[in-house]
């Protein structure tokens, strides 16, 4: 029988690492360290991806279909990796940063997307909390 | 006293962002973040040359003994600053020229955010500074 006390399969669990993008002015690559500029955003929500559903590569290769990225490497089909070497990178943070801010949490999508209310309010709290992946670590070598 | 003036002699200096040279003057740091609206592909603000002026401004009126900060475009259509000094790190965003956007980690658990006007804020730095450890 199912536990009623635990969180639906699409809710964000304590025990939750979730994937940012990072802009290449936002992240230090060779010391992992994330600004809090990185956080102050013009949207109120800010798009997070749950690591138990979608790994770090993934998640760049989501943003590489976007517009920006495609002006950006010069390609109609950027990689993952060509964001990457244009300076993105992702940050990884465990949900309890967010949780314990009492921010608003969005559930899960099927794609790992979580939509994380008024980060930017926090925005040296996150940054502190959080570290940018290594290249090894996104693309898993 | 100018920018440059200032440049020596830097408590805590942070380093610019990568992009930026690192031996540029600060202004000229500043007038060169100016960007057209969606300058990031994601709907960012317009950095304008007022705004630039603005936070070039902002930085001159500031005491001596304040350090330069590192500086950064902002998403939001702004100049940030950022400083960290004995456990006090403080982000502050120039978009107009009379009043920041701020936000404070430290001392300790302290935290504090929200709009004030640049005097204000130039005294709150004045203070950080103070000690010049």
């Amino acid at each position: 029988m199912a536990d009623d006390r635990s969180p639906a399969p699409t809710q964000v669990r304590p025990e939750d690492i979730l994937y940012g993008k990072l802009n290449p002015e936002h992240w230090d690559p060779e010391t992992g360290k994330v600004r809090p500029e990185a956080f102050r955003d013009k949207y109120e929500s800010q798009s997070f991806y749950a690591a138990r559903l979608v790994s770090g590569e993934d998640v760049l290769r989501q943003f590489a279909e976007f517009p920006f990225a495609k002006k950006l490497c010069g390609k109609s089909h950027p990689t993952a990796h060509d964001l990457y070497e244009k300076g993105y990178g992702i940050a990884n943070v465990r949900a309890t940063i967010p949780i314990g801010l009492e921010l608003v949490i969005s559930e899960i999508k099927a794609d790992g997307h979580v939509n994380v209310t008024a980060a930017r309010d926090h925005a040296i709290d996150f940054a502190e909390a959080l570290v940018a992946l290594s290249q090894d670590e996104i693309f898993g070598r | 006293m100018s920018i440059s003036a200032r440049q020596s002699g830097r408590i805590g200096y942070l380093a610019p962002p990568p992009q930026s040279a690192p031996d540029a003057p600060v202004a000229q740091r500043i007038q060169a973040l100016r960007r057209e609206a969606d300058w990031d592909g994601e709907g960012a603000g317009a950095i304008t040359a007022e705004m630039c002026t603005s936070a070039i401004t902002f930085l001159e009126h500031l005491p001596r003994q304040v350090a330069i900060p590192r500086i950064s475009p902002s998403a939001l259509g702004a100049v940030s600053f950022y400083w960290e000094k004995d456990g006090v790190r403080l982000l502050v965003e120039v978009s107009d020229t009379d009043t920041v956007y701020f936000q404070q980690a430290g001392p300790g658990t302290f935290r504090d955010r929200g709009t004030l006007p640049q005097e204000e804020m130039a005294g709150r730095l004045r203070d950080l500074f103070r000690s010049g450890s």
